[in-house]
């Protein structure tokens, strides 16, 4: 299994505000990815800034991402979706210069479609035309730009994702996304698992939620690499509120963790916090991460361990655990005993010693 | 200043920024509130921020106040903004934005850019009018659609800003947007500090910000 965690900007500890200073943070904390939040419109003199940390990402293997405008109404009117798509213009273009692996989009308010079909295939036609636009990018250059870009000619176009959406008045249910990226090529799903579980009323619950989750992603969409998003989430009646650090919320990570130890394996996966404590509480997930793990690989020993035994002894493992129950069972009803005995020994000498003894009356003074 | 802070303001010492400005009308107006600046005979640009103890300082606290405009002022102002929210944020202090025009008004791009990376940490957003008109402009947004849409995908609780030439203020929480009338406050600034003050023994929900807000 792969698993990449950062964080959604530069972290928040960094001495420096710039990109490179912070994947320089992001390496020494153990993190591997890093989303960049260009959500303003992007500014050529910004680009130098970009192409050092796609060089830096192209030596180092930190997985660079890029988060495009945090407004969009792709499904608003002629004039707002290419307002919208003006601003994403920039995010597509510095995807390119800084070697991003996934660039990340909203699509906005259902505007005047209603949820269904018809505004699927809307997001579809816009999405195809991103991806095209995006490959477009990573096409135009010329023979100096293979060295400026060594990524271009060895790595594949940025993928184009799009992400579910915490509130019920915006487009992006996980199964609205699911579709749109089925249909067009070159798109991924992005799971905001704060979004999801605001969306569902505080769905995400159990390892088994995440596990039915990663399975209608699988079943739907196909292939084993995802990308997520993951904070904790204050909502109301299916509308996510506030980010909030994610001790302090009801979406809590040690279910996710135990999914991704036990049933992850087969998984490629990033995933960027956004909460409001960025590296901190990516930390925060790697340790719960590590934690599943250890206690995985404790009871894999133990099952081992007993396998083994029970070979030895010429027994089956069913047999052994058989075996081993009536010996605990038998030992807990020893105990049990003992302790009886001892409540009795116990009370007999306090019985003794009481002063209530009309015996003991003489020998009080 | 007796007793423990409930608000503190990071700004400059001679206290003429807009962080500094909610503090004092605080302090006039009965709220224990601090400023954190640098000391005596220490050039702000160049402060020392580190000997700052945010955590301390927060421990009591209910709001963090900062203004937009002093990112622009060095690189010591620009790490203390950014600390004091990150310490906001881990203290349980709730983080207040004030976003004004900088000195050189051309810097609004980075300020507000800067400003959005920080979003998931403020709880209280407020423009100024000449911060509202700059920044939606540069967004593309309607004017009169602005706060609630800057509002709906921050997903930050409580976003305001003064309109109708200084004499309202409009406030577009989760539930919903109104305006209230602030001429006998004088400034937006005054009532901020009033409704920073009221908030939080107010009461929840909607009557909750409303009450605060006609302080």
């Amino acid at each position: 299994m792969s698993l990449k965690l950062g964080p959604a900007g530069v972290p928040l500890s960094c001495k420096g505000r710039t990109i490179v200073e912070g994947m320089d943070d992001i390496t020494a904390l153990g993190l591997e990815a890093m989303e960049i939040q260009t959500v303003r419109p992007v500014q050529p003199k910004h680009f130098d800034q970009y192409w050092q940390a796609g060089i830096l990402s192209w030596d180092s293997g930190i997985e660079m991402n890029l988060h495009g405008p945090y407004y969009a109404e792709l499904l608003g009117n002629r004039r707002e979706r290419n307002r919208s798509l003006a601003k994403m213009e920039a995010s597509m273009q510095a995807g390119k210069i800084i070697n991003a692996r996934h660039l990340v989009y909203h699509v906005g308010p259902y505007g005047e479609y209603e949820p269904g079909t018809e505004a699927n295939e809307q997001v579809a036609n816009i999405f195809s035309g991103i991806v095209e636009r995006v490959r477009s990018i990573w096409g135009e250059q010329d023979e100096d730009a293979y060295t400026a870009f060594p990524w271009i000619s060895e790595q594949e176009p940025s993928l184009v994702g799009i992400e579910t959406s915490g509130r019920q008045e915006l487009w992006g249910t996980v199964e609205e996304v699911l579709e749109v990226c089925n249909h067009v090529e070159g798109t991924v799903p992005v799971l905001n698992l704060g979004h999801i579980h605001a969306r569902g009323h505080g769905s995400m619950r159990t390892s088994e939620d995440y596990a039915e989750l990663f399975d209608m992603v699988r079943e739907t969409y196909g292939g084993s690499k995802f990308y997520c998003h993951f904070a904790g989430i204050e909502h109301r009646m299916g509308n996510a509120l506030h980010y909030t650090q994610i001790k302090k919320s009801d979406l809590k990570f040690e279910p996710f963790a135990e999914f991704l130890a036990e049933e992850g394996d087969w998984m490629d996966i990033t995933i960027i916090s956004d909460s409001p404590l960025l590296e901190h509480d990516a930390m925060y997930m790697m340790q719960h991460y590590d934690k599943a793990r250890q206690r995985l690989m404790e009871i894999r020993a133990r099952d081992e361990r007993r396998i083994k035994l029970a070979k030895e002894s010429g027994l089956t493992p069913e047999e052994l655990e058989l075996l081993e129950q009536e010996v605990a069972e038998a030992k807990a009803r020893e105990e049990k005993e003992e302790s009886k005995a001892s409540t009795v020994t116990a009370k007999a000498p306090s019985k003794m010693m009481s002063f209530d003894s009309p015996e003991d009356d003489d020998d009080l003074f | 200043m007796e007793g423990p802070p409930r608000l503190i303001s990071l700004g400059e010492p001679g206290g003429s920024d807009n962080a500094s400005a909610v503090a004092s009308t605080a302090l006039d107006m009965g709220v224990p509130s601090i400023i954190v600046t640098s000391t005596h005979g220490e050039a702000f640009e160049t402060f020392d921020h580190g000997a700052v103890d945010w955590k301390k300082l927060m421990e009591t606290a209910h709001w963090m106040v900062n203004c937009s405009s002093l990112v622009n002022l060095g690189k010591s102002p620009a790490m203390a903004w950014s600390a004091s929210m990150t310490f906001a944020e881990l203290e349980g202090c709730r983080n207040v934005m004030v976003v004004d025009m900088p000195g050189d008004q051309e810097t609004i791009s980075k300020t507000w850019g800067l400003v959005v990376g920080k979003m998931r940490q403020i709880h209280v957003l407020f423009f100024t009018s000449e911060a509202m008109k700059a920044v939606s402009s540069l967004e593309n947004m309607e004017e009169d659609d602005f706060l609630s849409q800057v509002r709906a995908k921050t997903m930050v609780p409580i976003v305001c800003g003064i309109i109708s030439g200084g004499s309202a203020v409009s406030v577009s929480h989760a539930m919903g947007s109104f305006e209230v009338d602030i001429t006998e406050h004088g400034t937006g600034i005054v009532w901020l500090a009033g409704f920073l003050k009221s908030l939080p023994y107010s009461g929840t929900g909607i009557s909750g910000i409303r009450n605060a807000s006609s302080w």
